[in-house]
């Protein structure tokens, strides 16, 4: 299954889990499932059916454009990481 | 997603053609915004708020409306409410709207000194300026906050009663007045300084900068009788210009055209609108186009500069020089508005070491300055400079090589990243060793205070969508027009990536930047991605010419198009290697087999190349007047593949000297009323020539995989080491540590002085 990493700031809302293994065939589906075991963290992670303010999603190494619809494989890593931007 | 098998040995890329544009830029010939001209045109000027902090208790525009020559008078009254706020910005988040909009014209407060509050187009730019200034506005006056401790701190003045901090990706809660947290961790922290032997522990402060671009903002905008707009600008993105007008005047994006002019300089800041709606809406009212052009002292006051910040880091090392526990607090300055560089800068502090255990935390900060854009790998020459300067007093501390001691602890390929994914491929350790093999660093320093120092540099770069257009010509010259403005010879650089995957010679390229109407939509020429990504979009168009033209020589041949072999810019029959098309040959059939060919690809690339560089400075400095002369600079950078290395040398210098000024000149002085006093290039000192060595750029290639000829960024991560490389030559010269920049004459002279008494 596809492995989430949890961000350190949202440790407190997972038992202080770093890593959760779960369903989804793409991002989205991933942070359903992830909200089926830890209620609340999918309200940090989407707004507004997108990726919440500030949030960009890697998956696999690298910063994906496609957002909540990113396809997962099953071995895929996920990680939650700040919007970067630069000049 | 793909990595690409790159070619061993390539044509043309790598190699220094003459830039297609160059002529007409020596030659003063090429259209700059102030160059631009139109029938009838008026000219605006902006009034802007004495104060740094106050509320507008009310606004009589009469005497300046009444005024000979003028046409209209605008004020925040004249633009709309924006009903939807917040849009998308790719791999830098979302942006506020309706804070962007309030940046170009104040509605109930003015946020900085130099904030705009009305606008005028009158018969010529004097007439303009004495009309704004028959303009009365009454003013409630507020204390303002100007740095980041203060508006962290109890009670700290509030700049916008109804700002929501966001905390990443944890619940928000109001904790401080006008500070937003980030916070990234890995490993745990506690057992991290618990195994060191030594710890440091030291704090910092850097203030603001501008971005110092010589041409300023200018743009001219006409409001079409058909209800079409058009803005004739100088810009590192059209769509984004002509994006963010869409949203703020809420038109239809189809309805404005941004048509982008050559650009004097950018480096980040030229990325937003700032006087592009007020001449919008001042040509709407005075039924005439509206040219309005920034002078220096408007262009210091409002628009965006970088960062000033305030750095607290502690590092843990074994006694054998492995570091084993960093922690890094950095608040950086938002400006006006919520959304400065705060998770590059900080995300990047330690970005570059293999450090097991990190915690760091971000604040981005609310204080009444210009809101800040970014600069030149925003945020990250702060951090750098605390981290960079702190790993050399370790180095000294455990008596260690400085090379070496990197060395020991440099982030290599699949490491984790401080961001929790594994690092792909990055040459930092050919950097580290390029340094030590080079003469410089084997070379004596010679002379009393004199000094060495070395910095290690490190950016992430992006990837973000780019388009790109070919047509083939039937003499077998092609068209290419992209959507990224040209900031640093980048029509040449695409031309040769074109020419690389055509087969032919890039002088047969004639590459153009398109306008809104005329090429596909592309991100802003920003984060060191055009030559990257849009060299990506460039090269897939390519494929598909190929792709197309093999079709017309299998038509030709009468077989099928698979068993046309396409080899370096010619088309064979791979039945009969006799029946063959050069490019040229073929593009001279197109018409008689089906008419010509164009292709256009839009691409959003994911596979970024990290950028990886290290700074090496001899320096020396006057005990008397505490000055310091660059005696010597060496700046080693992994470009992946050096498309131009001519202008990959360029970007390294241009970078270096800025983060040069950084480092020793460049700061905004603000009184305690929060009124701008360096208004001038006189007063706000950047380096020129004649403060500077020559800077030898070493170039070296550990190839991106994401990029089909290995290309990474190169623009960025020049300006990263610089100050914290001089900081620490300073220390090796004169035993003195800086926590602070600029690191200015009176400044170091203040430090030898309460070091020698």
């Amino acid at each position: 299954m596809p492995i989430v990493w949890i961000p350190h700031s949202m440790r407190e809302l997972t038992d202080g889990t770093e890593k959760v293994a779960v369903d989804g065939a793409n991002v989205r589906e991933a942070i359903r499932a992830l909200e089926s075991l830890y209620p609340n963290l999918a309200g940090l992670l989407i707004q507004n059916d997108q990726l919440g303010k500030g949030i960009a999603v890697a998956v696999d190494g690298r910063i994906v454009r496609r957002g909540l619809y990113e396809p997962l494989r099953s071995d895929s890593e996920i990680h939650f990481i700040p919007a970067l931007g630069a000049g | 997603m793909n990595d690409y098998v790159i070619p061993e040995k390539l044509r043309v890329v790598g190699t220094t053609p003459i830039r297609p544009d160059g002529h007409d830029k020596v030659t003063g010939r090429a259209k700059f915004g102030d160059d631009f001209h139109l029938p009838g045109m008026l000219h605006g000027k902006v009034l802007r708020s004495p104060h740094a902090h106050a509320r507008i208790k009310s606004i009589d525009t009469s005497h300046a409306e009444a005024f000979p020559g003028v046409h209209a008078v605008v004020t925040a009254a004249d633009f709309p409410k924006i009903s939807s706020n917040v849009i998308d910005a790719g791999e830098a988040g979302q942006i506020d709207m309706q804070d962007v909009a309030d940046n170009c014209i104040a509605r109930e407060k003015v946020f900085y000194d130099g904030h705009a509050v009305a606008a005028v187009a009158a018969d010529n730019a004097h007439i303009a300026e004495e009309a704004a200034n028959l303009i009365q506005v009454d003013y409630e006056l507020l204390d303002p906050v100007m740095d980041v401790r203060s508006a962290m701190a109890d009670n700290a003045p509030v700049l916008h009663d109804d700002f929501l901090p966001g905390a990443f990706l944890a619940p928000t809660e109001k904790a401080l007045p006008n500070a937003s947290k980030l916070e990234l961790s890995m490993g745990d922290i506690t057992n991290g300084f618990d195994e060191a032997d030594i710890v440091i522990e030291r704090e910092f402060t850097t203030e603001t900068v501008h971005q110092g671009y010589i041409e300023t903002h200018i743009v001219t905008a006409q409001w079409g009788a058909n209800g079409m707009v058009t803005v004739w600008t100088t810009t590192q993105g059209q769509f984004a210009i002509r994006d963010q007008l869409a949203l703020v005047l809420e038109l239809p994006m189809s309805a404005i055209i941004v048509i982008p002019l050559e650009i004097g300089g950018g480096f980040g800041g030229k990325d937003s609108i700032y006087i592009d709606p007020l001449a919008v809406v001042l040509s709407k009212q005075s039924g005439r186009p509206v040219k309005m052009v920034m002078n220096r002292a408007e262009t210091l006051r409002a628009t965006g500069p970088s960062s000033g910040t305030y750095i607290k880091a502690r590092l843990g090392v074994k006694t054998d020089g492995t570091l084993v526990a960093a922690e890094f607090h950095g608040a950086y300055e938002a400006g006006a508005y919520s959304g400065g560089p705060v998770a590059p800068g900080v995300s990047t502090a330690l970005t570059r070491y293999n450090i097991p255990n990190i915690k760091i935390e971000g604040y981005d900060v609310l204080v009444n300055k210009p809101k800040v854009k970014p600069y030149r790998a925003p945020g990250a020459t702060p951090s750098n400079f605390a981290v960079e300067t702190m790993m050399d007093e370790l180095c000294r501390e455990l008596k260690l090589d400085p090379v070496e001691f990197r060395l020991r602890n440099a982030l290599t390929t699949g490491d984790r990243l401080v961001l929790g994914f594994p690092c792909p491929e990055i040459g930092g350790v050919e950097i580290l060793k390029a340094v030590q093999n080079h003469a410089h660093y084997q070379s004596d320093i010679g002379g009393p205070h004199r000094g060495r120092g070395l910095a290690y540099g490190f950016w992430f770069g992006a990837g973000l969508p780019s388009s790109a257009d070919l047509m083939v010509n039937s003499d077998g010259t092609v068209q290419l027009c992209s959507g990224s403005p040209d900031m640093s010879g980048t029509r040449i650089t695409l031309a040769m990536q074109a020419a690389e995957a055509l087969g032919i010679e890039p002088g047969d390229i004639f590459p153009s930047v398109g306008d809104t109407a005329s090429v596909g939509y592309s991100f802003q020429t920003v984060a060191s991605r055009t030559t990257f990504a849009t060299g990506i979009a460039v090269y897939q168009a390519a494929q598909d010419i190929l792709a197309q033209m093999a079709e017309r020589a299998a038509l030709i041949w009468q077989i099928a198009t698979d068993n046309v072999l396409i080899d370096c810019g010619r088309f064979l029959n791979k039945a009969n290697i006799q029946q063959c098309f050069t490019f040229k040959e073929l593009a001279g059939k197109l018409d008689g087999t089906g008419g010509p060919i164009a292709a256009r690809a839009l691409a959003s690339p994911e596979g970024v190349g990290f950028q990886i560089t290290a700074h090496l400075v001899d320096l020396a400095v006057d005990p008397e007047t505490g000055k310091i002369d660059i005696l010597r600079y060496t700046a080693f950078q992994d470009a992946g593949k050096a498309v131009h290395p001519d202008f990959v040398e360029g970007q390294i210098q241009g970078g270096t000297v800025q983060g040069i000024g950084w480092a020793l000149n460049e700061e905004y002085f603000y009184d305690e009323a929060g009124h701008l006093k360096n208004t001038s290039l006189l007063d706000y000192r950047m380096p020129t020539i004649l403060d500077v060595p020559n800077i030898e750029a070493v170039i070296l290639e550990t190839p991106n995989p994401g990029h089909p000829y290995g290309v990474r960024g190169v623009g960025e991560v020049p300006i990263v080491p610089p100050a914290a490389a001089i900081a620490n030559a300073l220390y090796d010269a004169a035993g003195i540590r800086m926590n602070t920049l600029p690191m200015t004459p009176a400044k170091i002279l203040d430090k030898l002085n309460s070091v020698t008494h």
